[in-house]
């Protein structure tokens, strides 16, 4: 948690979805419930409400408005307990296969073109459900070497990684009732 | 001496023998994967579908362009700043060229002279002479370069340029730019149809490909999946294969109805995409799951799934033998 805090407050300027670097990179973490897949899957698909699950967000503030392709779009705006927004874009919420699909708009994470999927599925025991997120992005500096400290591609992977391993902790404890 | 050497070899040893010539004899496809996390190209063997050879490349390869003429294959290693040559015959890399930049996307000319390299950071794009490796010219055209193609008459290059949203034709004579049109948000892969009348541009942010007449100009766009990446033209012209990275799919475009009448599930985060002639398959890299999918485009069907390496991109044509 500590950690995760530390992480976030590093870096201190919104950071935008335009210009990217040319490698993606990728996070992927992965925890096992003891709980009902429908259980976890209402937590994880109710995109206004992350605090609930999530230990580094305050609040989280439900949006609806067009987005630049000029279709109907949710966003929502996360208040970290670190200080510190992010604003993230719902691309999917798909109750049939129980898969979420988001991507950051602007925030404090030292990430650009940030996608994500949570995928939540029953097993592997009885009983149990697992939980699988995946980060795609790029690090925040997209020119040549020298990379400037905390622009690189390894502080955008312990960034990602920390939220995760966070997150996904607290979800387990959240869901299974402790 | 021969014949008797010959008569003594068991009968499965001498069958093996024989298919290892019929594959030889037919010249066979293959496929040249860059996988971007493991530093690494994956061969895989066509007919057989399997992966023949790993192949050690620079960091973080990415692009493909492959001349069957020069027997080379180029690999494009975005963060090693360097391309690997390889030599498709022994697969083995037998040159590094320095790149002073982010190479990306790559294309060989119809002729074989010439190999452009596009440079993400430094937004040019650089022809090299395929005889000597030697620098011919460079251009700056437009901010992140990525996907690049020839025409078949090799008398100009296409090139997309991600990041101010349009696609540059240049005359590969002159080395001068010819036209300029602008296409939807963030342009990224690019393909011609095999009479080279028609180019296709896949635009990530607006989640469509224009479709540009290369005589006119004129151009005209077909909505597709989320995030779409590549795309490719079926040999008869008549369809496009487009990879939507965050669908987890692949968009079959009838040029005619110019619609969408199939999707097709694949790997995760498909990125690069081949149709092959001869098996009429397409084969699709999936970044996510470092793999390749192959689809059977008579069904319209993925038939199999080719464990690769970690992050499989394979940005360009990336199939040798056609």
């Amino acid at each position: 948690m500590k950690r995760i805090f530390a992480l976030l407050t590093l870096a201190l300027l919104p950071i935008s979805a335009m210009a990217h670097g040319p490698s993606p990179q990728k996070v992927e973490k992965e925890v096992v419930i003891k709980a009902d897949p429908a259980k976890v899957w209402d937590l994880i698909k109710d995109f206004g409400n992350m605090q609930k699950w999530h230990p580094a967000v305050e609040s989280d503030k439900l949006e609806t408005k067009n987005d630049e392709n000029g279709d109907p779009a949710t966003y929502r705006l996360l208040t970290l307990k670190g200080g510190g927004t992010i604003y993230e874009k719902l691309r999917s919420a798909d109750d049939k296969d129980m898969v979420l699909k988001y991507e950051i708009v602007e925030g404090v994470l030292p990430v650009t073109d940030y996608y994500s999927k949570i995928s939540v599925t029953a097993g592997p025991g009885a009983g149990e459900t697992t939980v699988t997120w995946m980060g795609r992005f790029y690090r925040v500096y997209r020119l040549n070497p020298p990379i400037p400290e905390g622009q690189d591609d390894e502080s955008a992977i312990n960034a990602v990684t920390g939220v995760y391993d966070a997150g996904l902790a607290n979800l387990k404890k959240v869901a299974e009732g402790q | 001496m021969t014949d008797m050497t010959f008569l003594i070899v068991p009968r499965n040893v001498l069958l093996v023998l024989l298919a290892c010539f019929s594959i030889k004899s037919h010249a066979g496809s293959y496929a040249y994967i860059t996988n971007q996390g493991a530093d690494s190209v994956s061969v895989i063997d066509l007919s057989t579908n399997h992966v023949i050879k790993n192949i050690q490349v620079g960091k973080a390869p990415v692009g493909v362009a492959i001349s069957n003429k020069l027997g080379l294959a180029y690999i494009s290693n975005v963060d090693g700043q360097s391309i690997s040559v390889i030599d498709i015959k022994s697969n083995s890399v037998i040159k590094t060229l320095p790149i002073h930049g982010s190479p990306v996307g790559l294309a060989v000319s119809s002729d074989n002279r010439t190999l452009y390299v596009a440079d993400w950071t430094d937004d040019r794009i650089i022809a090299i002479d395929t005889a000597d490796n030697s620098l011919q010219q460079e251009i700056k055209i437009g901010k992140a370069p990525a996907g690049m193609v020839v025409s078949p008459d090799s008398r100009t290059l296409y090139i997309a340029c991600r990041d101010s949203n349009d696609v540059v034709a240049i005359d590969t004579r002159s080395f001068k730019i010819k036209n300029r049109i602008a296409v939807g948000r963030h342009p990224f892969g690019i393909s011609l149809s095999p009479d080279g009348k028609s180019l296709f541009v896949v635009n990530v942010l607006s989640n469509t490909v224009t479709i540009i007449d290369t005589d006119t100009m004129e151009n005209d766009s077909i909505k597709v999946g989320a995030h779409p990446y590549c795309i490719s033209i079926s040999s008869n012209g008549k369809t496009a294969y487009v990879t939507d990275t965050q669908d987890d799919d692949v968009s079959v475009l009838d040029l005619t109805q110019k619609k969408v009448i199939a999707t097709i599930p694949v790997g995760e985060v498909p990125e690069g995409i081949s149709f092959e002639a001869k098996s009429t398959h397409v084969y699709v890299t999936n970044w996510g799951s470092n793999s390749v999918s192959v689809i059977d485009s008579g069904s319209n069907q993925k038939i199999m799934e080719i464990p690769t390496g970690d992050k499989s991109r394979a940005f360009g044509e990336f199939i040798s033998g056609e």
